[in-house]
């Protein structure tokens, strides 16, 4: 352990003690305990002396042993009245933890019998030679994958297509740059694009299901794609205009074929089932985290995924965003969220201007920390200032969208993303290019995060 | 055959004369008398002659298979010996073939003839009788001689079967050698022409380092290049590789003066001269800077590694030259510790871990060519170093071993030693434990100095060291004062 | 966790042929560590000084044909250590003759992973040093992101595709 981390953790440990020893008369004992939670996880988060699944998971443990009926002070925390313990450990399986289990098992299922790459393969074909239309191309295909699988294994993927052709191009050329910039970005843009498609999503549509809200599956689509398209479209635009080919065709191997299988074609059946029960929701109402069990229940019992595929499913991403629910869930419960929404004098604010500054925090806070974890720490906050009035000029569904969506575009930084880090490790680009193009899709992202919150959100919620 | 006389031969040559009398004074025994020339067949084997012949004069030889190719001859019988006489006694065939050898007579009597003289003539029986005694005694007599002879033959033909073995052992150890020497002699004839192909490039190699030498020279030590260039040329002809420990230390030092540069630029920084490392103001803004700093250096060293390398190259060759053909010229007298301080000298940088520890004493001089034989202390010196780990002691001593006249020089080291399972293999082409350098790339060291020791008629052995280590002994005959 | 320090070891006695394989690995300098000796013992006695914690050692070039310790022994010698910083490490024997029974030796008991003859192309070098040094990071599954500038980037893309070691998070 170095001497980074020792501090980390006594920062941490300071964060969670301060609040019980500072005079917060407003304050319960369970909220001060709450807040102690909040802030040695946002200290941990954000400084990571341990891994933020670990983080996720050590915010249960505490929440159970000191916030439940079961607690041994339970008797101590005077007025609060304290849930079971089970609210906290719930959220493990919640129906958006299933969603993305559906999700993961899909996207394993995919990975192993080359699904995903013959997609990328047939939706490039049409796309020709020419770099500009390449560059659409790889971005499209990136995006629409990545809505469906993590953004991480989708740049992976797409890396090991784009790698081939930067490196017949010419020493020099910039399109290489666009190349290897294209793929992250639009994987981080495209993972906005569904409720599975990155982590923030699901802590957005948690919350607002713990509302009783509801948000489908192909609502949360029609809600994003404007967003996402013209995204996409500004990104492809700044990326030709920044970094444009010095060649006129470039050469794109696309080579391999659809397995056939009883098994692919197995996979291949379900994985359209289900992701046609996901985008129909709204016609037959069956919620997506049921239909995402299809999957997860089907895969194992056709033999498509086996212990191995199983056993590298990525549990501690569900163990973060359960952890992450459990916090919020805390934070409803003891007044927390209430207590702190208090502290700001929002009324001086507009409605839009509140709106519009946490669109910002989500991206900047985004940026540097994980995306769940912005998401986590700002969306209680987000949905208590809605719901106590403060913000009545926007729907609760807005304020999510924001938060969960903005997080998502904060990619300026090789370690803002995990896609990200993949592709300045290709060592194709440095990262000032990264840092420029980031910093302006960030600023196309929040326009777009804005008018489509002004625009389309607020006039249908 | 050695030809002994019976003692009966006297008599047989008065019975002899008996039956010539006989002959002229009867017709029985006149008509019965037939002359023969050298070269009749006088009787077929097999055939059934059924006579007695008496040879008067000259000589018949009997044999078997007279008409064939493969004749077995068996005895030569002359004047006063018989012919038919088994053939007589037994009724059988003629049991050999009859030939004359030089011309002559006999008297030919048939069986009938011989059976009536007993009546007949009983005193010319008698004389048949003591002629046919005689004959048969004389026959007899050559048969034992013959069969003591063929034993003396079988003796002597074992004898030299066992010798027959022997030399073809010592034949099949020579062919090998032969084969061997073969190989030797083909690259030997290879040698020549290997030797120009390798020696034009190499020199063609040294030719060029010394034009880009003067070249950069004019370039780098102009008077518009700073001072700075001209040193850091001047350091990288004459630098010597430090060892990889030395460097390691001075890259880690570097690294921590110039956090900032990256690690390569740091490597070859390492092998700067410390006093060339720019301290203060002048230690440059960019890698540019660094680069001007560095290449002249490590041009001057590249020219360097470029030149020991053609001269390695060469040496090479020239070992390969004078190993195929070991034949030289200019013996002189030579003192061997003047040769071996020499050679130390030479070696000079390569016994800097090695103690040397020399006892000389006051040898005669002995015949040699100087250069040939500083190759064998070159040899067993570096052999001794490479052997050893860093820190070994080698001791070299001289002395004339009165007895036999010879100059002894002894190489004793501390290193291993050599197992007695090697002790053969070492003095053969091709046993290598190493690769630097000259004559060792090839394996070729202590194969060369037998051979050139052989020349002079001295030796070469190996011994365990007391306590540890190996002993290698040269031997040389002295020269008379 | 940190990432572990991925060490290049090359072994040759002689200096002038160090110093050009130095010379010719120096590209992968920025992101493995990258060591010169000029003989086994010395590289055995330096291997003994790293850290288990945090190094380990990815590949070793090294002569066959040395002083002292030969190649193949020295290798055979890693090979019976059981240090964690030698664990998976590749070998290569830098050789054009060695024979029969040292092969089957490099084989057997030094675990030497590939042959490479003198004189080398340094291109064939660096290729051949990418290659081996992906083998290593995929097979020990060390995080590669910081090594892959250097790696075979496709196979790299394609492992973290396949394996989903890390994700969305």
């Amino acid at each position: 352990m170095t001497k980074k981390h020792l501090i980390a953790i006594l920062l941490g440990t300071v964060g969670f003690l301060l609040p019980l020893v500072l005079p917060l008369e407003t304050l319960s004992l369970a909220g001060k305990i709450n807040l102690g939670i909040f802030l040695m996880a946002a200290i941990f988060w954000i400084l990571e002396p341990i891994p933020i699944y670990a983080t996720s998971v050590l915010v249960m443990l505490m929440q159970i042993f000191l916030l439940s009926a079961e607690s041994p002070i339970a008797g101590a925390l005077g007025d609060f009245q304290a849930p079971a313990y089970t609210l906290y450990l719930n959220t493990l399986a919640n129906s958006i933890i299933i969603l993305f289990l559906g999700g993961f098992v899909l996207a394993a299922g995919a990975v192993k019998y080359q699904l995903d790459r013959n997609l990328s393969r047939i939706i490039l074909k049409p796309f020709g030679t020419k770099p500009g239309s390449i560059l659409m191309g790889l971005m499209l295909v990136t995006a629409l994958l990545s809505g469906f699988m993590s953004n991480t294994a989708t740049t992976a993927m797409m890396m090991a297509v784009i790698l081939p052709i930067a490196a017949a191009a010419p020493e020099g050329d910039r399109f290489r740059i666009a190349l290897a910039l294209s793929i992250p970005f639009a994987a981080n843009i495209g993972g906005i694009l569904t409720p599975i498609g990155t982590p923030p999503n699901a802590i957005a549509i948690n919350a607002l299901v713990s509302r009783g809200i509801d948000m489908p599956f192909s609502s949360w689509m029609g809600y994003t794609a404007p967003l996402v398209i013209s995204g996409l479209a500004a990104l492809w635009f700044i990326l030709i205009r920044m970094y444009p080919s010095s060649q006129a065709r470039l050469p794109l191997q696309l080579e391999g074929k659809f397995q056939t299988s009883p098994k692919a074609i197995a996979l291949y059946v379900i994985f359209a089932l289900t992701v046609l029960l996901w985008v129909t929701e709204k016609l037959h109402e069956i919620p997506s985290g049921l239909v995402a069990f299809i999957p997860v229940a089907l895969f194992p019992v056709f033999g498509i995924i086996e212990r191995k595929e199983i056993r590298s499913l990525p549990w501690e991403v569900l163990w973060l965003m359960a952890g992450g629910m459990a916090l919020g869930v805390a934070m409803n419960q003891t007044g927390l969220a209430v207590w702190l929404v208090e502290l700001v004098p929002w009324a001086a604010m507009s409605p839009m201007m509140i709106l519009a500054a946490f669109g910002v925090v989500a991206i900047l806070l985004a940026t540097f920390i994980a995306n769940t974890v912005a998401a986590t720490l700002l969306i209680p906050i987000m949905m208590t200032l809605v719901g106590s009035g403060i913000g009545d000029g926007f729907a609760i569904q807005t304020a999510a969208l924001m938060v969960a969506v903005g997080a998502s575009l904060g990619m300026s930084l090789p370690i803002s993303t995990p896609p990200n880090a993949i592709a300045i490790s290709t060592g194709l680009l440095n990262s000032s290019h990264m840092l420029r193009v980031g910093v302006v899709i960030g600023l196309v992202g929040y326009v777009l995060l804005l008018a489509s919150a002004f625009l389309i959100w607020n006039l249908i919620f | 055959m050695p030809d002994r006389s019976p003692p009966a031969q006297s008599a047989t040559d008065a019975h002899l004369e008996s039956i010539r009398k006989l002959i002229a004074e009867d017709r029985f025994f006149a008509e019965r008398l037939r002359s023969f020339q050298a070269g009749d067949l006088l009787i077929r084997e097999t055939e059934r002659e059924q006579a007695v012949w008496l040879i008067l004069e000259g000589e018949l030889q009997l044999s078997k298979g007279a008409e064939s190719n493969n004749q077995l001859r068996f005895d030569r019988l002359g004047a006063g010996e018989l012919v038919g006489i088994l053939s007589y006694y037994t009724r059988n065939p003629n049991y050999f073939g009859v030939l004359a050898v030089e011309s002559g007579r006999a008297l030919v009597l048939s069986w009938d003839d011989v059976d009536g003289l007993q009546e007949s003539q009983p005193s010319a029986y008698r004389f048949l009788q003591e002629l046919i005694k005689g004959s048969l005694t004389k026959r007899y007599q050559r048969l034992a001689d013959l069969h003591i002879e063929v034993d003396r033959v079988n003796q002597a033909l074992n004898q030299e079967r066992e010798e027959l073995r022997a030399t073809i052992d010592e034949l099949r150890k020579t062919r090998e050698r032969l084969i061997h020497q073969e190989k030797l002699a083909m690259i030997g004839s290879i040698v020549p022409g290997i030797a120009h192909e390798l020696n034009n490039p190499a020199a063609s190699l040294s030719r060029n380092a010394d034009y880009l030498e003067g070249i950069l020279k004019n370039l780098l030590t102009g008077p518009d290049t700073p001072e700075q260039m001209a040193q850091s040329w001047q350091a990288g002809l004459q630098n010597a590789f430090s060892d990889t420990n030395e460097q390691r230390q001075r890259l880690e030092q570097l690294s921590q003066r110039f956090p900032k540069l990256p690690r390569p630029l740091l490597r070859r920084l390492a092998k700067l001269p410390p006093e060339l490392i720019p301290q203060g103001n002048s230690v440059p803004k960019d890698e540019q800077g660094w680069e001007r700093l560095l290449q002249p250096f490590e041009a001057g060293h590249f020219i360097q590694v470029v030149r020991s390398t053609s001269h390695r190259i060469s040496r090479l060759v020239q070992s390969l030259k004078r190993y195929t053909r070991p034949q030289s010229e200019n013996f002189q007298a030579i003192q061997v510790e003047d040769g071996i301080r020499d050679t130390l000298l030479v070696l000079g940088s390569r016994l800097r871990d090695t103690e040397i520890e020399t006892d000389f004493a006051e040898t005669p001089k002995v015949s040699a060519n100087e250069d040939e034989l500083n190759q064998v202390w070159t040899n067993l010196i570096v052999n001794a170093v490479e052997a050893m780990d860093p820190g070994g002691k080698i001791r070299i001593s001289s002395r004339l071993v009165t007895d036999d006249q010879q100059v002894e020089i002894s190489f004793s080291d501390s290193g291993p030693g050599v197992p007695e399972s090697l002790r053969n293999a070492i003095f053969e082409p091709n046993f290598t434990t190493k690769a630097q350098g000259g004559n060792f790339g090839l394996g070729l060291g202590l194969s060369i100095s037998t051979v050139i020791l052989q020349k002079l008629d001295g030796t070469l052995q190996v011994e365990d060291n007391n306590p540890k280590g190996a002993k290698f002994i040269v031997r040389l005959p002295a020269l008379r004062p | 966790m940190n990432d572990p320090k991925l060490y290049i070891l090359c072994v040759e006695d002689e200096m002038d042929v160090l110093d050009a394989i130095l010379r010719d690995l120096s590209p992968f300098e920025s992101t493995f560590q990258l060591e010169g000796f000029s003989s086994a013992q010395e590289a055995g006695a330096w291997i003994d000084g790293l850290d288990p914690d945090a190094d380990r050692i990815a590949l070793i070039y090294c002569d066959h044909v040395m002083p002292g310790q030969r190649g193949v022994d020295f290798m055979s010698e890693l090979q019976r250590r059981e240090s964690v910083v030698l664990k998976g490490t590749c070998k290569v024997l830098f050789t054009g003759q060695a024979g029969h029974q040292e092969t089957i030796t490099a084989i057997n008991e030094a675990g030497i992973c590939h042959y490479q003859a003198k004189p080398w192309e340094p291109d064939e070098l660096v290729e051949l040093t990418r290659k081996l040094l992906t083998d290593f990071v995929i097979a020990e599954a060390i995080p590669p992101l910081p090594y892959m500038s250097q790696l075979d980037q496709k196979r790299i893309a394609e492992h973290l595709h396949e394996n989903n070691p890390f994700q969305d998070a």
